[in-house]
C-alpha cells in the first residue's frame, strides 16, 4: 500500500533490505506532517482488516499460543486503540483462553535477573512491555537501561537482532523477526508517553517506518496485533506533540 | 594577524566558509588548512544545501557572511597556506600524514557531517578543536540542535577538544543561543553561524591569553542522541 503523491516518502522500500539513514532530510513544510499522519492511519487500517481476517479465521501463531498472559494484558490496556469489531474478538479469544488448561499454568514473563547473561531479544522485550504496562516502581530504572540500550542499537545498525550479549554485541546474525521491532517500538512509545523522552519516540518512529515498509511481511497474528497498537499511539504521541508546539493539523 | 599554532582541518561547506569568514573578519586566521576535497563526490551537507526550500528562496549572504564563494577562493583571497587531499574522508592515511607534517598542534576541525575522527588521526599529537552544535554534556550525538528546540525552545554550541568518544572531550567554551525567526535554514546558516561565533570567542581568547583553559566533562552524564526522525525535525521547525 502507498500514498499517491505523499510527500512521506519514508516507507516506500523496505527498510529491513535498504535501510534509511534519515541525514539531512528535507524540509518540506507543514503539508509534510498531514501526509505522514495520513500515510500512517492507511498502514494502521492496512494491518487493521489483516489482522481483522486473522482473528475471524481463528487464525493463530506461536507467539499467541506461548503468550496468552502477555496479550491478556496487552489487549485489555489497549483494546480501544483497536476497531470495535476487534476489540470483541478479542475477548472472545481470551474467554477461549481461559478455559485452556495451558492459560492457567503460564507464568507471565520476567526481566532478567541480571543483564550480564545472553538475552534473548523477544523475551526481554515482552518483559519490558509489561513492565511498562504494570508501572512496576522497582524494575523501572532495569527496565528503563534495557531499552535505551535497545533503541541505540536499532539507531546504530537499524536492526534488531534476535540475541545479544551483555549489551553490546548481537549474538545472532538474525535479524527478520517483525515481531521484536514490533515489540521495541511499542516500547519506545510507551517509554516516551512516560518519561518524555525524545531519543525513544525518534526510534520508534523510525521502526515504525520499517514495519509499514515491511508491510507485506507483517502477516502473523501476534505481529499484527502489537504493530497496530504501536501505529496508533505513535500517531497520538506525535498529534499531541504537535498540539504542544501549536502546529495545526 | 596569524595565529602561528593554530591549523585547520576542512571540507568545502558552509560551515567552513563561515568559519575563514569570521576568522578573516576578526584577523584570527589560521596558519595552515588542510582542505579535504572531491570533484566529483559531494558531501552530504552539499547535497542537502542544494536541494533545500531555504536554499532556493534565499540569498547567498547570511548575517553579511558569503555562501557564494568557496573555500578554495577564500583560502587564496586571505593567502592563507593550504594543501588540498583529494578525500573528504578524515581517517585516510593521506589527510593523517597531511595533517602530521603541518606545523600547527591546534586543529580547528570542520569535517564531513557524520564523520567520526578515529585514533589513527587523533594519535597524531595535535589537539582537534571541534565545535559541537549543542550544549554540551546535555547533548551529544547527531541534530542536536532540533532536539534542544523541541526540548527547550533554544540552541547550544559547546568548543571542545575531541577525544576517543563522542562529544567527550574537554570543553573549552559554550554558549546558548535564542531559537531564530527563520527555521527552515537552520542546517545551511544557522548552525555554521552559530559554530562560527563560538569558534572566534574562543580564538579571540587563545590569540589574548596564548592557551585555552579547558573543563573534562564527566562521559556518564548527559543524553547521547540519534539523527532526528523528519516528522520530529518539522515539528521542531514548525513549532512555536
Amino acid at each position: 500500500m502507498r500514498t499517491v503523491a505523499s510527500l512521506y516518502t519514508y516507507t516506500g522500500r523496505n527498510l529491513l533490505q535498504n535501510p534509511e539513514a534519515y541525514m539531512y532530510s528535507e524540509f518540506k513544510g507543514e503539508a509534510f506532517l498531514k501526509d505522514y499522519l495520513q500515510a500512517r492511519n492507511q498502514f494502521a487500517e492496512a494491518f487493521e482488516n489483516r489482522y481483522l481476517s486473522c482473528l475471524q479465521n481463528r487464525t493463530s501463531d506461536s507467539l499467541f499460543e506461548r503468550r496468552p498472559l502477555f496479550f491478556n494484558m496487552v489487549w485489555k490496556q489497549w483494546n480501544l486503540l483497536y476497531s470495535a469489531e476487534i476489540a470483541s474478538l478479542h475477548s472472545s479469544f481470551l474467554k477461549g483462553w481461559e478455559k485452556d488448561k495451558k492459560y492457567h499454568s503460564s507464568s507471565p514473563p520476567t526481566l532478567p535477573s541480571d543483564l550480564l547473561g545472553r538475552m534473548n531479544t523477544q523475551e526481554v522485550l515482552e518483559s519490558l512491555l509489561l513492565c511498562q504496562v504494570q508501572k512496576k516502581e522497582n524494575p523501572m530504572d532495569i527496565c528503563d537501561r534495557l531499552l535505551e540500550f535497545f533503541l541505540a542499537r536499532f539507531e546504530i545498525t537499524k536492526k534488531v537482532y534476535t540475541a545479544y550479549d551483555n549489551g553490546k554485541r548481537a549474538l545472532s546474525e538474525q535479524s527478520h523477526v517483525l515481531v521484536n521491532y514490533a515489540l521495541l517500538g511499542l516500547n519506545g512509545i510507551l517509554q516516551y508517553k512516560r518519561e518524555k523522552i525524545l531519543t525513544a519516540l525518534n526510534a520508534s518512529l523510525k521502526i515504525n517506518d520499517l514495519l509499514c515498509s515491511a508491510q507485506e511481511n507483517v502477516i502473523l497474528p501476534g505481529e499484527l496485533s502489537l504493530t497496530i497498537a504501536s501505529l496508533r499511539m505513535e500517531i497520538q504521541a506525535v498529534k499531541s506533540l504537535c498540539f504542544e508546539k501549536r502546529i495545526g493539523l | 594577524m596569524i595565529l602561528q599554532d593554530v591549523g585547520m582541518l576542512a571540507v568545502s561547506s558552509n560551515r567552513t566558509k563561515f568559519y575563514l569568514q569570521q576568522m578573516a573578519r576578526f584577523r584570527l586566521l589560521p596558519a595552515y588548512v588542510v582542505l579535504m576535497e572531491v570533484n566529483t563526490l559531494q558531501t552530504p551537507e552539499m547535497v542537502a544545501a542544494q536541494r533545500s526550500r531555504a536554499a532556493r528562496k534565499r540569498t547567498q549572504n547570511f548575517h553579511s557572511l558569503n555562501m557564494g564563494i568557496s573555500v578554495a577562493q577564500l583560502l587564496v583571497m586571505h593567502g592563507i597556506p593550504h594543501s588540498r587531499i583529494p578525500t573528504v574522508d578524515p581517517n585516510s592515511q593521506a589527510v593523517i600524514d597531511a595533517v602530521k607534517d603541518c606545523s600547527p598542534s591546534i586543529i580547528i576541525y570542520s569535517g564531513p557531517g557524520g564523520a567520526i575522527l578515529r585514533p589513527p588521526i587523533l594519535e597524531t599529537g595535535k589537539r582537534f578543536l571541534h565545535v559541537h552544535p549543542g550544549y554540551l554534556p546535555d547533548y551529544r550525538g547527531s541534530t542536536t540542535l532540533y532536539y534542544s528546540l523541541l526540548k527547550e525552545g533554544n540552541f547550544g554550541a559547546t568548543a571542545l577538544f575531541l577525544d576517543h568518544q563522542i562529544d567527550t572531550g574537554a570543553i573549552i567554551r559554550r554558549m546558548k543561543y535564542p531559537a531564530p525567526e527563520d527555521r527552515e535554514g537552520i542546517d545551511l546558516y544557522f548552525d555554521p553561524y552559530i559554530r562560527s561565533q563560538l569558534l572566534v570567542e574562543v580564538l579571540k581568547e587563545y590569540a589574548e591569553k596564548g592557551t585555552l583553559e579547558v573543563q573534562a566533562q564527566d562521559a556518564g552524564i548527559g543524553d547521547t542522541y540519534f539523527i532526528i526522525h523528519p516528522v520530529l525535525k518539522h515539528i521542531a521547525i514548525l513549532g512555536r
